[in-house]
């Protein structure tokens, strides 16, 4: 066992609390309690999970796992029992929670509202679950907890009287939030019924853990609050400023419910920290934050779980105490990181099946950090569930209820078996949003594909499944996925607009000359926009590098809906591949104008900056960006290249060392460090250090269920420590294209030029290449022999297509793509074969077809992923045509000391025989 | 539930506890709503009846009305 950080630890869940409404409010005063665990402690932001959905949430923070493992998949689950539907229940979470552990090792432990934990589970301590505080009924018509609510029985009496029934509250309570409760008609708006459920549910949980705290010994207790959530989905549209289209009177009467939900829980906190003492380290956390800016969805779509959409990527984190650290921030923090960090301030190692990490920067001495395979896997008494226990169906009900209050869940309706298998629907569809989420999108492939075949217009599982042929560079399977989605949304907008004109035929009321202007306004609306297509069309051709035509549809897109998340982010991202860095700058700061908080586009300012030689500015953005998301590899690595600009070497290696910690693949890093610590730091042992680091493979146990990829993966790790012992520098020029796409006329070119051309002239001239090839035989066994290489150094070499993936990261590589259409490609190489009398067939080869588009995809998502290749795409057509630009950019590209005069002499517009005629 | 409980500010003078309640005492926790419920059965008040009587009104006007639109409809 490790040295504990704390003797007693009181974790606090807010649902939905976001920095963004405290920091005002902690800056005027009006939050003190939570103003006094900042400046003794230490704040940050905590990154949430996809999809970001409560139940899910607080499992994984009370799991230290992602749902996949925890089995919390939704808001509701088929019943066992076979009665229907029910909500989530602690008896489905498969994996321990944090109270489980600690009960495990022996320390008392109290959970009070944890949702999900009903039925309370018999851990060593108190568990009052999330059916404690829900008053379905008015009190006149009594109110008895439901069985399973408290753990001990004993204490379930007492607890039970301690709820507070909404029908209690007075307008006393209602005022501080809605100071004009009297001009509200109760009849027609419910709103102040809501808030008094609210306040009330709050005011249960309070209660009952001001009485666990104070008549229980506990060295662990967790409480969770679910009404900053709550009223954030109900009054968040009314919070200031109002929004477009709110009536005036309404903004008037509930523009105070936000602050005054804030304010009511800095109260109890208040409370909870003078209960905790000093020696108590006190968390506060939220699963995630709430829209409350310009961000707000103004409406929701009509699917299941939408309002989650108002919810923000970051919750919050707070934490003081006995050895924490003061008035500082922390970074990077996720949900996933919490019960890591809880079982190592207990001194306990954390599972390396836990998906997350101690958040060791928020102490102020050295942590000893020790892990263990699983806990899952620790015999004993761990407080959990008897093996077969059963629900309570009542009690599923009540809470069902809730959920559909609260529009989480559609109401089942009398078709219970058609509400059975649309939640085992939306489950599925939410573990492949897990999948999607952590970057497994292989393994959402299968999931979505079975949900698609049941639903084959459903457009949410189809733009998921495109996003994941997109991850997988199965390029053209998404594009034809988006077509499809298209022609749906194009039909599903006919039927809207047929049936619109069918209601107007039937409308009697109407006069013939109205009803023939509405029949033409219908006819003659503009065919509807689909800007997330737009947008997700243009990202398939920015990753095969067209940023022009991917700019296009951009444009296009915010044409449709000018406000779209990430819009401006992917113009940015055109422009910076176009070179066009203030173009890119002005992109980014519109992406943050809209939303200040994209890690994302933060970094895209900071490469604008860099690229623009705008040092100090593109520190500031990287640290911003990293300061979001600190697991953010490239925004490392560009905050190591702008602090080498300024001469800041030892700040520099220091951020290239956790890029590499990250992404140990990013040879430029690596080629980075190694330079650094060589040139400027006088530390060639680390410079070794780093050149002989291997590169990460997959674990063990993932490679023995992965059959025929294990040998390849283990040979190609293999080789990666091979190479990497190789201490090595140095660029070499790349020259390649699928076959017959012009890459001998560009050698030529090149020659001409006055570059050095690595060739071994084996292979002569031809009718095919009459002027020659310009290849080396050593390329042809690049797959198993690199040490050729070192030869052609500072060189240019003609490598094909197929074989760029085989180039090993110790070098850097400026690559010119020669790109020709592809049915040019494949007529060429066909007549060359026949010229060699080697043609099997004359007919048109469809499978090669397919066979190179995949070996460009390949080669796009290959160079995406090295920083240590640079790439001109050069369009054989192009250079043909208009010779002159394509030389002018290709001496740029390498760094403006060619003969560009010789290089146009070496184009030969004859030898482009097969060209296809455009019908 | 009926014993008194005192509630004191910060400077040691005794809190007047309302009747109608607050939002401060229901942050207190269970000695806030303990000190609350002890002062409002004090006062006489007694919220299952007194909503009794609330839903006994309600249905009254409801039912009223309904023999009011009846009428109407009839008329």
């Amino acid at each position: 066992m490790g040295k504990k950080l704390a003797s007693k630890v009181l974790l606090i869940g807010w649902d939905a609390a976001d920095w963004k409404v405290i920091n005002p409010l902690m800056d005027a005063g009006e939050m003190p309690a939570l103003e006094s665990i900042v400046n003794n402690g230490v704040m940050g932001n905590l990154a949430t999970l996809e999809p970001p959905f409560s139940p899910m949430l607080w499992s994984s923070i009370a799991t230290g796992k992602r749902p996949d493992k925890h089995g919390i998949l939704g808001f509701t689950e088929p019943d066992p029992s076979g009665g229907g539907v029910r909500p989530v229940s602690g008896t489905s979470r498969k994996v321990k929670a944090i109270w489980n552990v600690l009960t495990q090792k022996g320390y008392k432990t109290n959970v009070v509202g944890w949702w999900p934990s009903h039925p309370a589970e018999p851990i060593n301590g108190v568990c009052v679950s999330n059916f404690y505080q829900r008053a379905n009924k008015g009190i006149e018509k009594g109110w008895k907890m439901l069985p399973g609510t408290v753990h001990p029985q004993k204490y379930a009496e007492t607890l039970a009287d301690l709820r507070v029934h909404p029908d209690e509250l007075t307008e006393a309570h209602i005022l501080p939030f809605i100071p004009k409760a009297a001009q509200v008609d109760q009849d027609q708006d419910k709103r102040i019924g809501m808030i008094s459920k609210i306040i009330a549910d709050a005011a249960s949980i309070q209660s009952a853990a001001t009485w666990t705290m104070e008549n229980t010994e506990w060295d662990f207790m967790a409480v969770y609050f679910d009404a900053i959530d709550h009223f954030g989905h109900g009054f968040m549209k009314f919070h200031p400023p109002q929004l477009p289209g709110l009536p005036d009177d309404l903004f008037d009467k509930y523009k105070d419910v936000i602050v005054g939900g804030y304010k009511y829980h800095d109260m109890m906190l208040e409370r909870l920290l003078k209960m905790a003492g000093e020696d108590t380290t006190v968390i506060l956390i939220s699963d995630h934050g709430f829209h409350s800016d310009h961000l707000r969805p103004l409406s929701l779509p009509k699917e299941p779980a939408a309002p989650a959409l108002e919810h923000r990527h970051y919750g919050i984190f707070a934490m003081k105490g006995p050895h924490v650290r003061k008035d500082e921030r922390i970074y990077g923090a996720t949900l996933l990181d919490i019960t890591p960090t809880l079982l190592t301030m207990f001194g306990l190692p954390y599972g390396e099946d836990m998906d997350g990490k101690p958040l060791i920067q928020a102490f102020d001495k050295e942590v000893e950090v020790s892990r263990i395979p699983s806990w899952e896997k620790v015999e004993g008494n761990a407080g959990t569930h008897p093996k077969g226990i059963k629900e309570d169906p009542y009690a599923a009900k009540a809470a069902m209820d809730q959920l559909i209050e609260l529009g989480y869940i559609e109401d089942p309706g009398e078709n219970v078996q058609k509400a059975v298998d649309k939640t085992i629907q939306e489950s599925q569809y939410n573990l492949a949003r897990v999948y999607i989420g952590s970057n497994r999108y292989e393994e959402a492939i299968p999931i979505l594909e079975k949900l698609i075949e049941k639903e084959p217009e459903e457009i949410r599982f189809l733009q998921r499944l495109a996003v994941c042929f997109q991850n997988t560079s199965k390029i053209e399977k998404c594009k034809q996925l988006l077509v499809g989605i298209r022609d749906i949304l194009d039909k599903n907008y006919e039927e809207r607009k047929q049936k619109a004109l069918e209601e107007l035929e039937k409308n009697k009321d109407l006069k013939k000359e109205e009803k023939e202007k509405i029949r033409t306004d219908i006819n003659s609306r503009v065919k509807k926009q689909y800007p997330n297509l737009f947008l997700m069309e243009g990202s398939i051709l920015l990753s095969e590098n067209k940023p022009k035509d991917a700019l296009e549809l951009f444009k296009k897109a915010e044409e449709a809906s000018p406000a779209l998340p990430n819009l401006y982010l992917q113009i940015g991202r055109c422009y910076l591949q176009t070179k066009k860095f203030v173009d890119a700058e002005r992109a980014f700061k519109k992406t943050l104008s809209l939303d200040g908080d994209s890690a994302h586009a933060h970094h895209g300012l900071a490469v604008a900056y860099l690229r623009q030689k705008r040092y100090e500015e593109s520190i500031d953005s990287a640290l911003t960006a990293i300061g979001l998301i600190y697991h953010f590899p490239f925004a490392h690595y560009h905050l190591g290249e702008a602090l080498v600009a300024i001469g800041e070497y030892k700040s520099a290696a220091e951020a290239f060392e956790v890029c590499l910690t990250m992404a140990p693949n990013i040879s430029k890093a690596r080629n980075w460090l190694i330079k650094i610590y060589e040139e400027h730091l006088g530390a060639s042992d680390k410079a070794k250090e780093v050149a002989n680091r291997p590169i990460a493979v997959k674990k063990e146990e993932e490679l023995e269920t992965q059959g025929d990829e294990e040998v390849e993966l283990s040979e190609r790790a293999s080789e990666h420590r091979e190479k990497l012992q190789e201490k090595s520098q140095g660029e070499i020029i790349i020259v390649s294209g699928l076959p017959r796409s012009g890459t001998s006329m560009m050698m030529q070119m090149l020659d001409k030029g006055g570059v050095a051309i690595f060739t071994d002239k084996v292979r002569e001239a031809d009718d095919s290449n009459p002027k020659g090839y310009y290849e080396h035989e050593a390329v042809k066994k690049l797959v198993r022999d690199k040490k050729w290489l070192k030869d052609a150094n500072g060189k240019a070499v003609k490598v094909i297509a197929q074989l760029l993936m085989q180039l090993p990261p110790r070098f850097n590589y400026k690559i010119i793509f020669m790109e020709r259409d592809i049915n040019e490609v494949i007529i060429s190489q066909q007549k060359m074969l026949e010229r060699e009398g080697k043609a099997k067939s004359k007919d048109y080869p469809i499978g090669l077809e397919m066979a190179f588009n995949n070996t460009l995809d390949k080669v796009k998502i290959w160079i995406n992923r090295n920083y240590n290749a640079e790439i001109l795409y050069v369009p054989y057509a192009s250079v043909i045509a208009n010779p002159k630009a394509e030389i002018s950019n290709i001496n740029k590209f390498l760094g403006a000391q060619l003969d560009e005069q010789k290089m146009l002499d070496a184009v030969d517009t004859k030898l482009y025989r097969n060209k296809l005629r455009k019908a | 539930m009926s014993e008194e409980v005192k509630i004191f500010e910060e400077g040691g003078a005794e809190f007047h506890i309302p009747v109608e309640g607050s939002i401060g005492l229901l942050a207190l926790g269970h000695h806030g709503i303990n000190a609350w419920r002890a002062k409002r059965k004090e006062a006489g008040y007694d919220v299952v009846a007194e909503k009794k009587k609330l839903v006994a009104t309600l249905e009254k006007e409801k039912k009223e009305k309904e023999e009011k639109d009846g009428k109407e409809a009839g008329k």
